[in-house]
């Protein structure tokens, strides 16, 4: 079990200000300003936003911790499979969990040299000083329908369908 | 949707930090142990009733019915017969009265669509975002991710 508390890191509570509010437009464009550069292949402008300890656990599930290991890790993804991706945010909710702590969901599509995925983006944010800081991001992608099966996994589905209704037959 | 009331609500209390951390910690292995009962009040008793819930396959539900209804549907077919097993867990506050914790889990068992167990092993993170609500901690949001074998 690790504890990795932010105890040296922890950012100094902002001074109160009568009437003062953070605007939700900033937690939202947390998502977008993601995307624009992903779409640049700006990777470090991507993550500008990340806090120097934050987590990321991609699609794939693998995690990353640390500003320095997430960058360099999207650094080589951009040469490679993330070369021609093209990423849109299609919907973003935010969540004001604590006055400062919020959760911005992005729900995202990706066209790639593969085809198009889909996923949801969970970013955990944290206000420091006069900003919003991502201290945590996890990603999933959904599950493609049965109509966007590509073509080899179409062949099992098919496979299974018939052993069902000769299963079902009389 | 569920219409029954919500019910087996343990939310964590908070007394100091030092407890806060040690119940926070103990969430993932609640979950998984409720999970293996196949009592989804239980396993999602620490959660907020306005909390979301994004599976592996990046399906969402919205609310403590939602999510607690599609897992004991959920519970009867697929994962009618599957053990969860947490590996690892790290915790990490965002501010004072916030936090997340990753876990890092095991699932074997799945049940397939004509009802047979599967051997395969699957792997992944799970997510669970906390806050403090008065003097109990509640997730607001959990995400999950399969762990893709390379």
């Amino acid at each position: 079990m690790h504890y990795a508390l932010y105890h040296g890191s922890a950012p100094a509570r902002p001074p109160r200000i009568a009437g003062e509010r953070i605007h939700p437009a900033m937690l939202h464009q947390i998502p977008l300003r993601f995307a624009r550069a992903w779409n640049r292949h700006d990777v470090a402008a991507a993550f500008a936003d990340f806090d120097a300890n934050a987590d990321y656990v991609d699609v794939d599930g693998m995690q990353m911790h640390g500003h320095g290991v997430i960058v360099a890790r999207h650094v080589t993804l951009h040469e490679t499979v993330y070369a021609k991706s093209l990423l849109r945010i299609d919907h973003v909710d935010l969540r004001r969990t604590t006055a400062d702590s919020a959760l911005v969901r992005a729900d995202w599509t990706m066209k790639t040299s593969d085809g198009v995925r889909r996923g949801t983006l969970l970013f955990v944010a944290a206000r420091r000083r006069d900003a919003w800081c991502v201290v945590s991001a996890q990603n999933t992608e959904e599950a493609p329908d049965v109509a966007e099966i590509p073509h080899e996994r179409g062949l099992t589905c098919t496979w299974f369908a018939a052993e069902r209704y000769a299963l079902d037959a009389p | 949707m569920r219409s029954t009331p919500r019910k087996h609500v343990h939310a964590y209390v908070s007394r100091s930090g030092v407890e806060r951390n040690t119940l926070v910690s103990h969430l993932p292995h609640r979950f998984a142990e409720a999970w293996n009962r196949h009592d989804m009040d239980a396993a999602f008793a620490d959660f907020h009733d306005d909390a979301e819930f994004v599976d592996v396959d990046g399906e969402r539900y919205s609310g403590w019915e939602e999510i607690t209804a599609k897992h004991a549907e959920l519970h009867e077919t697929i994962f009618a017969h599957c053990a969860l097993t947490i590996d690892e867990i790290r915790i990490r506050l965002i501010t004072v009265d916030s936090a997340y914790v990753h876990a890092d889990w095991t699932m074997r068992g799945l049940t397939d669509g004509p009802g047979a167990v599967q051997n395969e092993v699957l792997h992944g993170t799970l997510i669970f975002v906390v806050a403090r609500q008065g003097t109990t901690w509640r997730v607001f949001a959990a995400q999950n991710t399969e762990r893709v074998s390379v």
